[in-house]
């Protein structure tokens, strides 16, 4: 130890200047870095890491940070084949993240993001609440008596703003429609509680949450979609106050409804979201599985008696993807029905689509919109080991295989990837490295031949060296880290187009080479 | 009403305040100017400004560096409140942009300084409560130390390592999982 000490920079001759600030100002240094930079200078000394790690710090860092979007697609199949549950997170220039988000279990369902946290949970286990940024997870025990019963939980995560707790907030809902289940009693775990607390609803109320519509958490209030009993099955905002432990109904906006849609049947849409710290609700008319004509987005006033004003009206002129809209920093994303999820610049109140003006963000194709749900995110460095009370924090043990035997042929395929990744890198290598020399010799020697088996020879060669300018001679391996679904499907797009190119290099090479012998041959006949 | 508003403002720009350095230089600033400085403002609000504002805690060649940033800053201040009245007027918002950039340019120019400067600068904006300042400055060190490695950072501000070789590996252990 005394040893290490001192082959170390020698200690304390000049104070560094930046550590005679005072505390308060290194912090305000601090506040202008993303969390992934902090998270880094952690292990610069002692005192950095102690402001960095404060729970303190990590809440008024975070008012600095930049929101962005985050897409969660959970697991589903596609024409026979399982995808895992990801995220995909979108940087300030839009630009997708390419590796798979570790803390992210491939069965993991999302019920909620905020400030930078995850809340995660699988059918069979626990409640998970991570950090994406710092891969620091949290582990609570569900309510549910048995956890048979649990595919009809509702879990939801949420941060009460006056009491800065976090919350996740649970409840049965209704076995069937039939059996018209009522629950009367919610039930709530504020991060760092010792267990979880059943509020009583003040009537039994029979509501459930309509599948894939979102929910919207401002302000410390709960927003989701219901369909009421009472009113014939019409959708309704339900309202669950944490604070005050309260509930309410908002009736929706009253809607303008299409002439083109009359004829076709009742097949509305509602989804619930957050727009600019309001709750929004949009709305669309679908048909045959895919968004047609006006999509409309309206916000809550939560001051001038819960009414609602108009948002947005976007004419919608080719068919999107039946699925929830986002709406963040002026932008619109919105998956288009050709699998490409484009972000659109919001112009105005009321305004057309024009395809040509739509960014393409990502490719989620095959993928349709099964699910994929929307969040604001932030990286943030909000530590969780405060809150280990009666949950567990940990991290994952180790970046392992997934084990269950659903996974298996997608780790095949991975592994099968990552095989053919190495192998045409090699051969790419190999072109590289030797037979470029080879080639260009080949096409010199051919100089002194007749013009026909020159003109073929060089042709051939120059249409090898043309590929071999393509050729990417620094590539990152993919069996470093995992990459996410989506990278996955670009990854393997390269490597067949990889793959093409050395086959067409192969082919020209031996070509050249039989051209080469038939002309020998033809000599010594 | 207008004349009589801008009537107020000249003389209130026309107010001197005498600020003096830690080495006892004296500076003679319009009240707009120093006002920039929270610090100075509640003194002024105060009526404790006569015979002069000591700030022992600035030398003359950093209050002159202040100085030199409030003047500008004050200026820009004053600008963007003559037109916000006719804020839908195209013509000004040009005005405007053009001005931003200027004071942009301004800001980087002005942090064109040695690194003892800079923290000197920081120190100041601090004490003289001067948020632009603060923000500015800070935004600097924050930009020299991105994308550096912890053993670069260490290097470039001379911090010494600390850490035990328990807490290094629980780092590593603490940071595997992260996501960027």
């Amino acid at each position: 130890m005394a040893y290490k000490r001192t082959t170390r920079r020698r200690a304390g001759k000049e104070e560094s200047i930046i550590n005679c600030l005072p505390t308060e100002l290194i912090e305000h240094v601090f506040f202008s870095l993303p969390a992934s930079c902090l998270l880094q200078c952690t292990s610069v000394c002692k005192k950095w890491r102690k402001i960095i790690r404060d729970s303190q710090f990590a809440l008024a860092h975070l008012q600095h940070a930049s929101s962005c979007m985050l897409l969660f697609s959970p697991q589903g199949s596609v024409s026979g084949k399982l995808y895992p549950s990801d995220a995909i997170v979108f940087d300030e220039a839009w630009s997708p993240s390419k590796l798979a988000v570790p803390v992210i279990g491939p069965d993991d369902r999302i019920c909620g993001s905020c400030n930078g946290l995850l809340c995660l949970h699988t059918p069979t286990s626990t409640i998970k609440i991570a950090n994406l940024a710092t891969g620091e997870c949290l582990h609570l025990k569900k309510p549910t008596k048995s956890l048979k019963d649990d595919h009809l939980s509702f879990y939801r995560f949420g941060f009460h703003p006056a009491t800065k707790e976090y919350m996740v907030i649970h409840f049965s809902q209704e076995s069937s429609p039939l059996t018209v289940g009522r629950f009367n009693v919610i039930q709530v775990y504020t991060l760092g509680d010792e267990k979880w607390k059943d509020v009583a609803t003040p009537e039994p109320l029979s509501l459930n949450c309509v599948k894939n519509s979102g929910v919207a958490i401002v302000d410390g209030t709960m927003y989701w979609l219901a369909e009421d009993k009472g009113s014939d099955w019409q959708h309704v905002v339900m309202s669950f106050h944490i604070g005050e432990q309260s509930f309410a109904h908002i009736q929706l906006p009253a809607v303008d409804l299409e002439d083109w849609a009359l004829g076709i049947g009742d097949d509305r849409h509602y989804w619930i979201t957050e727009i600019d710290g309001k709750v929004c609700v949009s709305t669309a008319q679908s048909w045959e599985g895919m968004l047609f004509g006006k999509l409309q987005m309206w916000t809550l006033n939560e001051q001038v008696g819960q009414c609602w004003s108009q948002e947005y009206i976007i004419n919608l002129l080719s068919p999107f993807a039946l699925g929830l809209p986002f709406v963040n920093g002026g932008k619109i994303v919105i998956q288009h029905c050709d699998g490409n999820l484009c972000s659109y610049e919001l112009l105005g109140k009321n305004f057309e689509i024009e395809l040509t003006k739509m960014v393409k963000l990502l490719d989620l194709s095959p993928r349709g919109e099964d699910g994929m749900q929307f969040y604001v995110f932030v990286k943030s460095l909000v530590p969780l080991d405060v809150y280990a009370k009666a949950a567990i924090v940990h991290r994952p043990k180790r970046l392992g295989e997934w084990r269950l035997k659903k996974w298996k042929a997608w780790e095949q395929e991975r592994v099968t990837q990552e095989v053919a990744w190495r192998r045409i890198h090699q051969k790419e290598h190999e072109w590289m490295a030797h037979r470029r020399a080879a080639v260009m010799e080949i096409k010199e020697t051919s100089q002194g031949l007749p013009d026909g088996i020159q003109a073929q020879i060089s042709m051939e060669m120059d249409r090898i060296l043309q590929h071999l300018q393509d050729c990417p001679d620094q590539h990152r391996s993919p069996a470093q880290q995992r990459l996410n679904w989506v990278e996955m499907m670009q990854e393997r797009k390269k490597l067949s187009a990889r793959l093409e190119r050395h086959k067409v290099m192969e082919d020209s090479l031996d070509r050249a080479i039989s051209c080469l012998s038939q002309w020998q041959t033809s000599l010594t006949a | 009403m207008a004349s009589a508003g801008s009537g107020d403002e000249k003389a209130a720009a026309a107010a001197m305040i005498t600020l003096i350095s830690s080495d006892n230089e004296k500076f003679e600033v319009t009240e707009a100017t120093a006002t920039l400085s929270q610090t100075i403002r509640h003194m002024i609000e105060d009526g404790c400004t006569d015979g002069g504002v000591p700030l022992p805690n600035v030398t003359s060649k950093i209050l002159a560096r202040v100085i030199e940033y409030c003047k500008k800053h004050a200026t820009a201040a004053a600008g963007e409140e003559g037109s916000s009245s006719s804020f839908s007027d195209a013509a000004f918002l040009e005005v405007d942009r053009a001005f931003l950039e200027e004071l942009e340019e301004f800001d980087d120019a002005f942090l064109e300084v040695d690194r003892a400067t800079l923290f000197d600068l920081i120190l100041a904006a601090n004490y003289l409560d001067i948020k632009g300042l603060l923000n500015l400055t800070c935004q600097k060190v924050a930009d020299s130390v991105k994308g550096k490695t912890p053993e670069q950072i260490r290097e470039m501000y001379n911090i010494v390592n600390d850490l035990t070789p328990e807490e290094e590996a629980e780092i590593r252990r603490e940071t595997q999982w992260a996501f960027e």
